[in-house]
This record gives C-alpha cells, structure tokens and sequence, in this order.
C-alpha cells in the first residue's frame, strides 16, 4: 500500500515535471518506447536538472526517501546511471554523506576497461539512481556491471516510473531487484499540471492508461 | 542469418530491437564466419541507432522507417550469401554507408 507521504511526494514530483515541461504529449505521432511499446508521452527528467529551483525541490524530495529507506537498508554508496541519473545520484550523495559512483552504459573498452568510476564498489550496497525506468532493461544492464564489480546491488530509485506496461517489475524482480520511483503516472493524473496540458491531452493520457497494451496495438506498437 | 532476418519480422522496432540485434548478429560471427564482415556492420549500425534514441524519443515514423531499413540491409546481405565476391562486396559497401534514419 502507498503511504500518504509517498503519495504526498509522488504528486510533488508529478508537480515539478509538468513545471519543468517534461511531459510531452504527441497525440498525432505516438513514441516507440524502448520494449516497442507505442506510447502518447514522452517523460523527459532531464529538464528537472537545468532549473536550479526545481532540481533542489526534486532532490529534496528524493533526499527524504533515502533516509526513510536508510533506516532499513544499510546503503553505503549512490550509483548514478549514465546519463541522467548522474547528476541526480550525486546531488543525494551530497546531501546524505554516502558514497558516490556512476556506471557507464557499457565498459570504456580501453584502458582498464572500467564501467564503474568513482572508486571501488566491491563489496559495497549499493543503490542504483536513474532518472527514468520504463521496461527495465537498462536497469539491468547497469545492476549486472555493478555486481559483475563486486557491488551488492538489490534496489533502484528512480524519479519516474513508466509503469503502464507489465514488464520491468517482474524483469527486476526476477534479477532480485526492487524498484523505488518517486512518482508513476497515478501521480502525474492527480497532479496540478499548470495549464501544460490541454483537456485533450490529458483524455488521450486516461485512454492510454486505461488499457495501454490496446492503445499501443493501435498505433503501430506492440500488441502483446 | 536468415534466422536473424525473420526474428527482425517479429520485432516491433523499439531501442532494445537494436541492441538486441547488435548482441544476436555479434554472437552470430561465430557460427556463420563467412558472414562476420557483414554481421559486424550491421551490428554497428543497430547501435548507433540504439545510442542515438536511447535517451531521446523515438517517433513511431521513425522507428517504423528503421526497422524497414534495417530489415532491407540485412535481407539484400542474405540473398547474396552465395553471390559472387564483387557483389558481396559491393552490398558490404553499401551496408557501411548506411544508418537507419534518414540522412
């Protein structure tokens, strides 16, 4: 069950991003996501990091959730996803004194071929941050570079959660894995949007969410 | 090859489409050596594709118009496994100027 503050924190979130405008809606031209779903938003996190007051609000807020979930996971170190989830991961690390990494989509292939930068993992928990989930896979990627470098690695936060579709939470759960969003589209739909979206945008998001694998079907995507 | 060819059929051309196909054509270097040129081009264009939408979004145009191309490429590179070298040579050539979005 969602707790009030979770709730409380989700639409904050859902706040910021529409503050930020990065909820694209393209009722004429639908977006492929990564699993080849079809979808009528694109989610961009990114924007969150180039307004100074914004990116301090969302990092409070992702700082609050890392010390509920201190009190019950000994993390000892934040690794950033490449890109985006740098920043985010290293602005957390600031504000709670732990430990800071960041691991590249894939090793450097030259030099000590290292994935993980930052120092040594081995032997460290570490929590996964990224921007944006959507299927997972990439999740993935990075939790196997992080435990093929001796990181213990059982949980990842990310601001947003793409959680239309049915893949990612059984992908992760099946590599043991716990995903942490801080806002899912349940909280960008009872969030003040700040007149970003208009009244149709905001039907074609309900008629997606209400049976996204059909929606998808419909406009070129996968269909199962 | 031709198995890669009709696993792409199935595929509905999302980023991981891409990177599935740069591991599955790298992987198949192994067991079809006389293809590895070829497998290793197509590979690196799928990547690029793949790194290029990864963070950004991809329109249904586009990606439907990638998996075309890329279905296109590697289908000229299976009707010409047994053609002579100067014309595999040739779709080799043409397979490593190519990306799969409209220049």
């Amino acid at each position: 069950m969602t707790s009030i503050a979770a709730k409380e924190r989700g639409q904050k979130i859902a706040e910021i991003m529409f503050k930020a405008g990065a909820i694209h809606v393209s009722r004429q031209q639908p977006y492929i996501l990564a699993a080849g779903w079809a979808s009528p938003v694109y989610v961009d996190i990114r924007l969150l990091i180039g307004e100074p007051e914004l990116r301090q609000q969302a990092v409070a807020l992702a700082t609050d959730w890392m010390k509920e979930a201190l009190q019950t996971s000994a993390f000892d170190a934040l690794v950033g996803a490449e890109t985006a989830g740098i920043p985010f991961a290293a602005w957390i690390a600031e504000r709670t004194g732990l430990k800071f990494r960041y691991i590249r989509k894939r090793p450097l292939g030259i030099g000590r071929n290292a994935q993980v930068e930052g120092g040594a993992i081995d032997g460290l928990n570490a929590l996964l941050v990224d921007d944006l989930t959507t299927d997972g896979r990439s999740k993935l990627n990075f939790v196997r570079g992080l435990r093929a470098a001796g990181a213990h690695v059982e949980h990842i936060l990310t601001i947003f959660y793409h959680d239309a579709f049915p893949d990612a939470g059984v992908r992760l759960g099946q590599a043991g894995l716990t995903l942490h969003a801080l806002a899912t589209w349940s909280d960008v739909l009872a969030a003040q949007d700040d007149g970003q979206l208009s009244t149709q945008d905001r039907q074609e998001i309900e008629r997606f969410l209400s049976d996204p694998v059909a929606w998808s079907a419909r406009h070129g995507g996968r269909s199962a | 090859m031709r198995e890669l060819l009709e696993w792409l059929k199935s595929q509905k051309g999302g980023v991981s489409t891409y990177w599935e196909f740069q591991l599955r054509a790298l992987k198949l270097r192994a067991t079809e050596p006389e293809q590895a040129a070829c497998l290793s081009l197509l590979a690196d264009i799928a990547g690029r594709f793949a790194d290029k939408y990864y963070e950004e979004p991809l329109p249904v145009d586009a990606a439907a118009g990638a998996l075309d191309r890329l279905g296109k490429l590697l289908g000229k590179a299976v009707e010409n496994i047994e053609a002579d070298a100067a014309t595999r040579l040739r779709v080799l050539n043409e397979i490593s100027v190519s990306e799969l979005e409209p220049g």
